[in-house]
């Protein structure tokens, strides 16, 4: 099941272009770079990593230059927005929004699911908070979808987000 | 189709690879790790590669030449991670 907006919670987020959309703290707000390290409540975010930050129509700016270039960030409170290379062919156009284009491929999704060779219990999967598509933000980046997601929804040890990605509907 | 654990851990073997490329090897380990915890939870075991690079003991990701040493013995490969001693063998043809 490749990386996608409905996977994400589940699927790996070291490696990925980041960039903090909301914070509570607010100095946290902006950060943009590679996620490189996850624990149970936390991003580590290494902002020196150029090639992360251009997905974001971000140069080399000042962040890079100071000596901290990992950033940790709390997952609770904080809205992520992630670019996901869009590779796989089942996202022809980036201009895929809404609820309902997403409802529309929840019994595919299930499917698989329960086909497939052990795939944890994704068949409850909400539909996650995918708001932005704004492509076209810079050069280079025109392959690129960008999914917003609430922290709260990471908030898992790395190893268990694949099973338990915080959507249960038993709380 | 392969199952979510199962591209993380294919993903995080790609990282390990990249952290230990960039001398980052105590990041390639928190991978490793990280790929080996997800593989016991699920149950999918790890790919051969994946098996061969890595230190079982010390979960180092193995650069020939950089932390590992590789030598030849008649019938088996013998690969001793230079981070913690420990050996491992594997045959060959």
């Amino acid at each position: 099941m490749p990386i996608s907006p409905e996977t994400l919670t589940r699927h790996e987020l070291n490696g990925l272009p980041v960039r903090v959309a909301d914070a509570a703290n607010p100095d946290l707000v902006g950060i943009a770079g590679r996620v490189v390290i996850e624990t149970m409540n936390t991003l580590h975010v290494d902002t020196g990593a150029t090639k992360a930050r251009r997905a974001f129509g971000d140069g080399d700016g000042d962040e890079g230059a100071d000596g901290s270039r990992v950033r940790q960030v709390p997952k609770r409170g904080t809205t992520f927005e992630f670019a996901l290379r869009e590779a796989s062919g089942d996202e022809p156009s980036s201009a895929r929004t809404g609820a309902d284009e997403l409802a529309g491929d929840e019994p595919a999704r299930t499917d698989e699911a329960a086909g497939g060779r052990k795939a944890p219990g994704s068949a409850s999967e909400l539909p996650s908070d995918t708001a932005g598509v704004n492509a076209g933000q810079s050069g280079g980046c025109e392959g690129a979808v960008y999914v917003t997601v609430d922290g709260e929804r990471l908030l898992s040890r790395p190893a268990h987000r694949t099973e338990n990605a915080g959507d249960s509907k038993w709380r | 189709m392969p199952s979510i654990a199962e591209e993380r851990i294919d993903r995080l073997h790609a990282l390990a690879r990249e952290a230990a490329a960039e001398r980052e090897f105590d990041r390639a380990r928190e991978y490793v790790r990280l790929a080996r915890r997800i593989a016991e939870r699920n149950r999918c075991g790890l790919p051969r590669e994946f098996k061969r690079f890595t230190c079982d003991a010390c979960d180092a990701y193995l650069r020939p030449g950089a932390n590992t040493r590789v030598r030849l013995q008649p019938g088996h490969v013998v690969i001793r991670c230079l981070d913690c001693g420990e050996t491992a063998r594997y045959p060959y043809e």
